[in-house]
């Protein structure tokens, strides 16, 4: 009776549970989800019963909410010796989460865990790769010292696994067990080594890791891996390419011969492009000898091996590969030059902000790395300069990357279509935008004498707009002009107007300027340019007091006269030219008059800095007012500055300079050093490697190291000969012979026992194991002495031998006119010839409209 | 070295929903992130700003002693935020690459990515992270691989667990077995088909006068594949010339491509992208199929525009058409009429009814138009547009409270084009090989879509 009750109990608990199950699945059900994240008190309890319960259901169900509970941060660590007691179910799936849990916990609850040791240890030899592998993560994952010997023992014996899966684990385990013991290092090596001549290119990325995680350093532990790591990496994992590349940049720079043309950042401007094309041309008349002459033979096979990788659908790899290239390649080299890196790189970031809110943050950081390679390289992407236009729809990042990248990539040839751009740029509506186009206007300004005088009278138009950003970012480009004029022993620009007629411009646009940082730039340049005998150069270049005794007496005026409402800066800055102005001109009576006025009213400021230097410069010009003592007594000299100046005076004494010595400090040559690098332009970041994540940061990452320099003292290469290559290819890759760099498929290794195992039942264990060993990705066919296989091979002979029959199957059927009533969708027939003239003809009638609009437009807006 | 840290789910409020292990980090690491993360957000939300992909954020590490930080790197995807810390130097792709494919991966198992499948399957996310991720290195990664390790949700499974069969694993096959790590062995479905997506976006920037001033047109060849066995397919274009710059599958084999010209792959099981391309650039293919006369002048408190739109191609009607452009800050309203041919409203028209307050809107023969008073859009939308009809044309003003209003210099068109293919690709015919016995149902679809066009004015 008791049994039927319990039964009935059960079905009924059933029941709730299916109809409770089913409604989640309709979708209805909205609060569905809160079960197992309900952790109430009660809830907990309960867990505890499912776990301790018979029925597997119940104790998955007990693990689900165990791991809820963990992912909402709630203690679960009560339940470990429960939960350890499942690590023996049958059921995979609760293992599964047995396994999470423990991962997590394993480290606080050693001596519990302890209790399940054998189990793991015995999953080791479990027939089920799957249970092999996971096992030993778990026990590699288990910091506890006392078990590393049963740890180690178990990497031992699996390091030799037929299956590469469970060797990848292994590679991973060596890297844990190194962390939690550095001691082990000696036992460590020998099993990294066995797995670095591992012929599947399975393991290769994760061996790589661990490499990197354990001995970074030990590059030379490579010599006789290096050719063979090369030759695996294009079957290798997507994630395991990018450590690969890491590495063997690493390697080639500390191991490998410089190539002759490597592109050193100082030779920026002259792309080497012209005496490598010569080199090979040469050496391709004698029959394609030798392509990769002047390159050492193995970096050479690296870059030809890792050529593919462009095509990888990974992002990450591509970057990867692109930084090889960028590191190591020679430029302009025919085969493997610098410049392939180029077209991948734009696909990526062009193609990837392309889908809505995908892949987006790709395209950025892949803007961001095209824009230092620019920076560094501008040669090697002249040809490309219509990529980098600006999209109005493009993320910020993008469009500030694609700026950085254009403005550096201007030279004489594209010039106009630059400044084109860039003046279309400042129309954006995004401040930040069109300041940095400003910014450009100003770099090609000072650089591209041709468009230098439209740039600047772009700039000066600017000064006139109604956005207040550009009219202050528009000053201080001039200003960085004006100074770039000066400065240069020649001046740079016959078309630019003299620096101290765009200074008086300024000046007189002075009003319109409501920037703070602009208008203190604004009287900086009239201080600094009214200055006139200091030497030579500058009687030429600087407006001299007699030029501009017409009118900076008059910006003064206007300074002083709404010093009250000025920023901090611009006071600051109209009390050094007042100063200026006394020192080039001591005579004239209004200056002093002004110059009083205004150190009165600077005494008195609220900002502690003015006061400051108003003190400091009124200091300083004492000997100047000496001079004009008398002057200054003309003009009513009796004011209370003047009484407590000679107070202080008794009372300090101290020197008093005289006007040439004041003229020395204030006037005195100085480096500007902004002109030409601008700000951003430039690089931010420069102390890290280009495409590296501390240089997309700006801040050093742990881990980060820089690329070494390439060595003085490359390593022979028959130290990276071992009895891994197959003789066949020792030599140097030959591409154009064979474009495969494998050696013919050999036609005993096909494997046709087991397409035909495969197609005709469902596979017998002990076959899909002898499937395993023939497969391409994985370990030595038997039959074929320490000869790699790699899947195209195989799957090579394999097609070949089904083409014949195969091609009287399909026998060439096309598959476009496919009758396909669910994809009512298939290729359209249709004449594209046609409309080629009719195209023609309209496009030129638009032309003539379009130009006729054009006129109209450009009134429209000319205001 | 080239590690991530983990994994980080968060709802759209910004709680944790899954963070993975954090298992040799401090107990605060997960935590650090999230707070930091949360604060960037609202931050650059009341700015206005977009927030940068990678974020600095400082943290104790576990490597050297002293306060040292990590990038976090994050990404939004149906209003659940994403995100990776990389504390230690890594190629900048690597977490976007790795959180790309788990999306992938998630997106394959449930569905669709919301709050509610995640919850629903959290203990299948949780395996997945476990499996994909060994301490912060890719792991398994192919899903076809996953999916022989970690079940995916599926009715039947569900109904079994409700009905009591408990769905203990009835392995058929036997995973890390097979030879092929995107395809696992034993595949068998009742139809043999396979489904190839062609589908191509240009991007074009034109100017006043309508001469093209960049172009490239981005391709992808999307597939479904539902074959039994281990078929090796060979797919042929008559024109492979014409996709340059590819980026492939790990499946094709790379020296049958530069060799022949012909993609020869085992395709993974279920839907995938097969390759990526760029068009060849130069021909007069690139040209844009539609061109539009724009002009717009900014006045005080406003402005007036014109546009007229014609098409330049017969090929094919363009679907879907789609003007819009950003009129600045501080715009209130728009107004503006539509000319253009009469004709029948489709439904796709008729849906629009009386909007509140301050959103424009109107439709003649020339299409509707509509201002978004919150992003300050104008967009004006033609179901479709063949180059025999009469021009349409929107003339209107637009007032504003900015005494200068900026809008965007430019005009941003999308359209679609059903059964047409820009760089005229063509697939030519696809073999099956292998161990196969039948013959596949096989069918090739094309689509082309302006990616960014953008017409100067």
């Amino acid at each position: 009776m008791t049994t039927l009750n319990r039964l009935s109990q059960r079905l009924k608990e059933n029941f709730v549970e299916t109809t409770r199950d089913l409604s989640l699945l309709s979708g209805t059900a909205t609060n569905s989800s809160s079960t197992y994240f309900d952790t109430s008190d009660d809830k907990l309890k309960e867990i505890s019963k499912l776990l301790e319960s018979r029925v597997d259901r119940e104790r998955l169900e007990g693990m689900k909410r165990i791991i809820a509970g963990m992912s909402k941060g709630r203690d679960m660590e009560r339940f470990f010796a429960q939960v350890v007691k499942n690590v023996v179910s049958p059921s995979i799936e609760i293992r599964k989460l047995v396994y999470i849990y423990l991962l997590r916990f394993a480290s606080t609850n050693s001596d519990l865990l302890l209790l399940s040791i054998n189990t793991f240890q015995k999953d080791l030899s479990d027939p089920s790769p799957l249970i092999r592998s996971m096992s030993l993560r778990v026990l590699t994952s288990i910091r506890v010292p006392v078990i590393q010997g049963i740890v180690m023992l178990g990497l031992k014996k699996l390091v030799t696994d037929r299956n590469p899966w469970v060797r990848k684990t292994v590679a991973g385990g060596l890297a844990k067990v190194y962390e939690m013991d550095t001691s082990s290092l000696s036992q460590i090596i020998p099993l990294l080594q066995t797995l670095l001549s591992s012929q599947s290119p399975l393991t290769l990325g994760a061996t790589l890791t661990a490499f990197l995680e354990i001995c970074p350093d030990r590059l030379d532990f490579l010599h006789p891996y290096y050719r063979h790591i090369c030759r695996l990496l294009v079957d290798a994992d997507e994630w395991g390419q990018v450590v690969a590349l890491q590495v063997l940049t690493r390697y080639a720079r500390a191991m490998l011969e410089k190539p002759d043309t490597a592109g050193p950042i100082n030779t920026l401007l002259i792309p080497p492009r012209t005496t490598t094309t010569n080199g090979t041309k040469n050496t391709e008349t004698d029959e394609s000898e030798d392509e990769f002459a002047g390159l050492d033979e193995d970096l050479a096979m690296l870059l030809h091996c890792i050529k593919p990788l462009f095509q990888s659908r990974n992002p990450a790899v591509v970057l990867a590969t692109s930084n090889v290239y960028y590191h190591l390649a020679p430029a302009g080299h025919k085969v493997v030059g610098q410049e392939l890196l180029v077209r991948p790189l734009l696909r990526l970031a062009g193609s990837s902000g392309n889908e809505k809110n995908e892949r987006g943050e790709i395209a950025v950081l892949t803007w961001e790395v095209l824009a230092e390679m620019v920076e560094e390289r501008p040669w090697l992407f002249t040809s490309y300069h219509s990529s980098f236009f600006l999209f109005a729809t493009d993320a910020l990042g993008v469009q500030i990357a694609k700026l950085r990248a254009l403005s550096a990539l201007v030279t004489s040839e594209n010039a106009q279509v630059s400044m084109r751009e860039f003046k279309y740029y400042v129309r954006f509506p995004n401040d930040e935008v069109s300041e940095e186009a400003v910014r450009a206007i100003g770099h090609c300004v000072r650089t591209q004498a041709e468009v230098a005088s439209t740039g600047l009278s772009t700039l000066m138009r600017l000064l006139k707009s109604k956005r207040d950003t550009l009219v202050a970012r528009a000053v201080i480009v001039l200003k960085s002009v004006i100074l770039s004029q000066t400065q240069a022993n020649t001046l740079s620009n016959a078309s630019l107007p003299l620096p101290q007629r765009l200074v008086a411009r300024l000046a007189k646009g002075l009003d319109g300027i409501t920037n703070p940082k602009a208008r203190a730039s604004v009287f900086w340049l009239v201080g600094q340019f009214a200055a006139s005998d200091l030497s030579d150069e500058s009687s030429t270049r600087g407006l001299g007091w007699e030029g501009v005794a017409l009118w900076v007496p008059d910006v003064v005026r206007k300074g002083i006269k709404g010093f009250v409402e000025e920023s901090g800066i611009a006071k600051l800055q109209i009390l050094t030219l007042v100063t200026k102005l006394l020192v080039l001109s001591p005579s004239a009576p209004q200056l002093t008059l002004m110059s009083q006025y205004l150190f009165n009213l600077a005494r008195y400021d609220s900002d502690y800095d003015v006061r400051d230097r108003a003190r400091f410069l009124h200091a300083l010009l004492r000997g100047v007012r000496g001079d004009k003592s008398a002057v200054g007594e003309n003009g009513g000299g009796k004011t209370l500055s003047v009484d407590e100046d000679a107070e202080t005076e008794k009372e300090m004494g101290g020197v008093i300079l005289r006007r040439e010595q004041i003229k020395v400090i204030i006037l005195g040559k100085r480096d500007v050093k902004d002109v030409g690098t601008d700000g951003r332009i430039g690089g931010q970041n420069a102390e890290y490697e280009v495409g590296s994540m501390s240089r997309i940061a700006g801040k050093k990452l742990g881990g980060y190291e820089e690329l070494p320099e390439w060595t003085d003292d490359p390593t022979d290469s028959s130290l990276r000969e071992s009895e891994l290559d197959d003789p066949s290819r020792l030599t140097t890759p030959h591409p154009s012979h064979t474009p495969t760099n494998y050696a013919p498929p050999p036609p005993l290794a096909v494997p046709t026992h087991v397409s035909s195992a495969s197609s005709s039942a469902p596979t017998p264990r002990n076959n899909a194991a002898s499937s395993m060993d023939n497969s391409p990705a994985g370990s030595v066919p038997q039959n074929v002495k320490s000869k790699f296989q790699d899947l195209d091979r195989f799957l090579d002979s394999d097609s070949e031998e089904e083409e014949s029959e195969d091609e009287s199957e399909s026998d060439g059927a096309p598959i476009r006119p496919v009758t396909a009533p669910p994809r009512s969708a298939i290729v359209p027939e249709y004449d594209e010839t046609t409309s080629e003239s009719e195209d023609a003809g309209t496009d030129q009638e638009e032309e003539d409209e379009s130009s006729e609009e054009e006129s109209e437009n450009a009134r429209f807006l000319s205001r | 070295m080239t590690r991530i840290d983990g994994i980080i789910i968060l709802d759209s409020n910004g709680k944790p929903l899954i963070t993975s292990h954090f298992s040799t980090h401090p107990p605060t690491y997960a935590s650090l992130h999230i707070d930091a993360f949360n604060t960037a957000r609202q931050r650059s939300s009341s700015l206005g700003k977009e927030l940068d992909p990678v974020l600095w954020v400082n943290t104790l590490s576990r490597s050297g002693g002293g306060m040292s930080g990590a990038g976090l790197c994050h990404l939004e995807r149906e209003g659940l935020y994403f995100l990776v810390p990389v504390g230690q130097e890594v190629n900048p792709l690597f977490a976007f690459s790795f959180l790309d494919s788990f999306l992938d991966t998630l997106q394959d198992y449930l569905g669709e990515i919301t709050e509610t499948t995640i919850k629903d399957n959290f203990d299948i996310v949780y395996m997945l992270i476990e499996e994909m991720l060994d301490e912060g290195h890719p792991m398994t990664m192919e899903t076809n691989m996953l999916k022989e390790i970690v079940l995916p949700p599926s009715l039947v499974r569900k109904i079994l667990n409700a009905a009591g069969v408990s769905g203990l694993q009835t392995h058929t096959t036997t995973p890390f077995t097979a030879p092929i790590p995107w395809r696992r062995s034993g595949v068998r479905h009742s139809t043999n088909e396979i489904y190839f997506d062609i589908e191509e976006s240009l991007d074009a920037i034109v100017d006043r006068r309508g001469n093209v001033l960049s172009s490239s047109i981005w391709g992808r060849v999307n597939c479904n594949s539902r074959l039994s066995g281990n078929p090796d397919l060979l797919l042929n274009f008559a024109n492979p010339k014409v996709m340059d710059n590819c980026a492939f599958h790990p499946c094709v084999r790379y020296n049958k491509w530069t060799k022949d010209g012909v993609l020869s792959f085992i395709p993974p099981d279920g839907k995938f992208k097969l390759l990526e391309y760029q068009a060849v650039a130069g021909s007069s293919k690139n040209q844009v199929p539609v061109a539009l006369k724009a002009s717009l002048a900014v006045e005080e408190n406003g402005g007036r525009f014109s546009l007229t739109l014609s098409s330049r191609t017969n090929a094919r009607p363009l679907e879907d058409l789609a003007i819009s452009i950003f009129l600045g800050k501080g715009t209130t309203s728009v107004s503006a009429t539509a000319t253009g041919d009469r004709k029948p409203l489709s439904h796709g028209l008729g849906g629009h009814g009386v909007k509140e307050d301050g959103v424009g809107e109107g439709h003649v023969g020339g299409g509707t138009w509509e201002f978004d008073p919150h992003t300050q859009v104008l967009k004006w939308s033609l179901s479709s547009l063949v180059s025999t009809e009469r021009a349409p044309t929107l003339t209107g003003s637009f007032t504003s409270t900015e005494k200068q209003p900026i809008p965007s210099p430019s005009f941003d068109i999308s359209f679609n084009m059903q059964h047409h293919s820009f760089s005229n690709l063509r697939v030519d015919q696809l073999k099956v090989q292998g161990d196969v016995m039948y013959k596949p149902f096989k069918g090739v679809r094309q689509m082309s879509r302006a990616g960014k066009i953008e017409v100067r004015w």
